[in-house]
């Protein structure tokens, strides 16, 4: 909030022209013979002197009550299940006793209407998947480029790495993957004929070796 | 809104309800509204988290949705001012209380605590409550009374519901059903309470009841005012005040500019029945023309038919109150002369840097010094004026002047800065004693435990000198300074609702 840049200087970028002439010192009811502050040359305290003590509080009945009532409504919420840990990272060793014991804490779920909520925030539950959503068909290079030599035809040669691998034993995460997954489909059509074309063209060498020896 | 208002947001969210949803509602308050998988790409967290912090954020209404293009998925919105009203449910208690009494109390603060709940489940709750606190015995029947005179005054409200079954639900609340009292079938809660009966065979499933916030901030707005009027003049004054208040809402809609004219006689009726304040019936007429004639002018009369009618200028008094709290923080930061020099530009409105040295009697250097100051500050503006004539020296005149809608909303600023100090303070204090606080919080633990037990005052004793009279020492002051930072959350909270409600009467 403070910090205007001084008596307003122009405020050049390449320099700041700290003397006005004596014109505009006067406008801005400078006298002529004052002595002007000097430059600054650092930025202001992070932790300003404070010029005057702040008015104290008036300890109340009705203060403590409040304080009382707040705290306790902070604490409820903490101990709530509406308080969610930052997920537990099996990498990490738990530091002292007092955290193993706190990790092996059931957590209790909340539960709530549905009726009130979008249907996607659901957890599903759905049939275990061994299928993983890692679409690696088998590539079988020579013979699917025999084949589509003269079938232009887009490959079934892609390897669709998926980035959530750690979601991969949550049940919930199968249909969103799916979507995911038939994004990635739509998105990387070009990439396939990008393929596409690097078939050809290692298509047209074999040819050619076959060529000589033939 | 600002960076600072994020910050204190997040603060807030990180207090109540952990690291994982402070960083969903901070994406959401940067990004706005968004579907769910940018929140997932974007925080890095696992999905399961994602779905289950927005859930916490949706229950406790801080964030609402909309359905995409697409109608199964929704959009996201963080609804920030709901955030910042988290800091006042203390108050909200506390009012609840002194108007209604111990259990309206408590029904209150079992709403909140839930965001929203089912009319019966709450009462069975209360009742349990009570006997496990305060050992007293309260009935249904009772507690039904409590809750329909809640309804009735406004201060619980129907939450939002959808008929339909859409993926992404349409929650709207028809006005008709806003306050309608729900159905109670004593017989059938009294067998869920003693267990015979599941909870999900009660009437009354799905309706849902929540915490009308509006309704608070009327009657904290009315106290504002009453407050005002108490401190100006006297008891009797305020008393006044608060009975014309109590008739204006006959006539005049709750959040009106200007209350509609409320006969004389009506309150003369109103302190005669209440037989409390016998002095203000004696000199009644009295306080009338005084509160008449006082320059602040917002109780004025309206009509002369019936013995005449009064009028309260609601958005004045505020204009007024807002104006009185920049001076009085102009006071407190930079001195009386300063504060001089404040209220000299407020009623010139547009005044020279040598006239304030003038007209403020105050030595020419420190006038221009303060004035200076208050400039960069932001609570004096400047307004260039060039008179050039065609010939000779250009002439510019510089003006200080104050546009008061910016100066409230850089106090605001100010406001929500001092709040995200404190609150950081606080947990830099709770980090830094950490080791001392949870090993208080263990010897209390294992000293509860053993009282169920049964343990004998030795050994209670025995426990107790685990703590060491430096280690308490220590314990005293950090609780003396927890105290104090939330008293100052508490009274910055009070500034934050009186220049809210300026703004609301732009």
């Amino acid at each position: 909030m403070s910090g205007r840049g001084g008596r307003g200087g122009r405020g050049g970028r390449g320099g700041i022209s700290k003397s006005f002439n004596r014109e505009q010192l006067n406008a801005m009811g400078v006298l002529s013979n004052e002595v002007l502050p000097g430059p600054v040359t650092q930025p202001p305290p992070l932790y300003p002197l404070l010029d005057h003590k702040p008015v104290p509080l008036t300890p109340s009945v009705e203060t403590d009550y409040l304080l009382i009532l707040k705290q306790d409504l902070i604490d409820h919420m903490q101990l709530s299940p509406s308080y969610l840990k930052m997920p537990y990272d099996k990498n990490k060793q738990p530091e002292q006793e007092i955290d193993k014991l706190v990790a092996q804490l059931p957590s209790v779920k909340e539960k709530y209407d549905w009726k009130l909520f979008p249907s996607e925030l659901r957890p599903k539950v759905l049939a275990h998947r061994v299928n993983k959503a890692k679409v690696s068909k088998s590539v079988d290079v020579q013979q699917r480029l025999n084949q589509l030599e003269k079938i232009e035809e887009k490959t079934g040669d892609k390897v669709v790495k998926e980035e959530e691998d750690e979601e991969v034993q949550d049940e919930e995460e199968e249909i969103i993957e799916e979507d995911q997954d038939e994004e990635m489909d739509d998105g990387t059509d070009y990439a396939n004929n990008y393929f596409d074309n690097g078939e050809g063209y290692e298509d047209e060498d074999d040819n050619l070796d076959d060529g000589p020896i033939f | 809104m600002s960076v600072q208002y994020g910050k204190v947001i997040s603060l807030i969210l990180q207090e109540r309800f952990g690291p994982v949803v402070e960083k969903v509602g901070t994406y959401l308050f940067q990004y706005g509204t968004v579907p769910l998988l940018y929140i997932k790409k974007n925080t890095n967290l696992p999905l399961s988290k994602v779905k289950e912090a927005l859930c916490i954020l949706i229950k406790y209404r801080l964030v609402t949705f909309t359905p995409n293009r697409n109608a199964n998925v929704a959009n996201y919105t963080l609804q920030h001012d709901q955030v910042l009203l988290t800091l006042r449910y203390a108050n909200y208690i506390n009012l609840i209380k002194k108007k209604f009494g111990n259990e309206c109390e408590m029904i209150v603060e079992e709403l909140l605590q839930r965001s929203y709940w089912t009319a019966s489940e709450l009462i069975l709750k209360v009742i349990e409550r009570f006997k496990k606190d305060h050992n007293k015995a309260v009935t249904i029947l009772s507690l039904r009374e409590k809750f329909i005179s809640l309804v009735n005054a406004q201060y619980l409200i129907r939450l939002p519901y959808s008929e339909e079954d859409k993926p992404v639900p349409n929650l709207i609340l028809p006005e008709t059903d806003q306050f309608v009292i729900p159905q109670f079938e004593l017989k059938q809660m009294t067998l869920v309470q003693s267990g015979k009966a599941p909870v999900d065979s009660l009437p009354d499933r799905g309706v849902y009841w929540t915490v009308n916030f509006d309704r608070f901030h009327q009657d904290m707005r009315d106290k504002l005012i009453v407050n005002a009027f108490t401190k100006k003049f006297d008891e009797n004054a305020g008393e006044f005040v608060r009975l014309l208040l109590q008739q204006m809402y006959i006539r005049t809609t709750p959040w009106a500019e200007v209350s509609n004219p409320v006969p004389v006689i009506e309150i003369r009726d109103n302190v005669r029945k209440q037989a409390t304040h016998q002095h203000l019936l004696a000199f009644f007429d009295q306080y009338v023309s005084v509160l008449e004639q006082d320059n602040s002018q917002l109780i004025r009369q309206g009509g002369e038919a019936g013995g005449g009618s009064l009028q309260i200028f609601l958005k004045e008094a505020f204009v007024q109150f807002a104006w009185e709290t920049v001076e009085q923080i102009v006071l407190e930061k930079f001195d009386s002369k300063a504060a001089r020099i404040f209220r000299l530009v407020k009623s010139k409105q547009y005044i020279e840097s040598d006239q304030i040295q003038q007209l403020a009697m105050i030595p020419a250097k420190e006038a221009k010094r303060l004035s200076y100051q208050l400039l960069e500050e932001n609570f004096l503006q400047v307004q260039e004026l060039k008179k050039s004539s065609s010939t000779g020296p250009n002439k510019s005149f510089t003006l200080f002047h104050i546009d008061i809608n910016q100066v409230i909303r850089m106090t605001l600023e100010l406001c929500y800065k001092t709040l995200y100090n404190i609150m950081t303070r606080k947990n830099h204090e709770r980090l830094v004693h950490k080791r001392i606080i949870d090993k208080k919080q263990r010897v209390e633990t294992i000293i509860m435990g053993m009282r169920v037990q049964g343990a004998g005052d030795e050994q209670l004793a025995d426990i107790e000198e685990m703590i060491t009279p430096p280690e308490k020492e220590i314990l005293q002051k950090i609780d003396l300074t927890m105290k104090k930072l939330n008293s100052v959350e508490l009274e910055i909270d009070e500034t934050i609702f009186l220049l809210q409600m300026y703004l609301l009467y732009q």
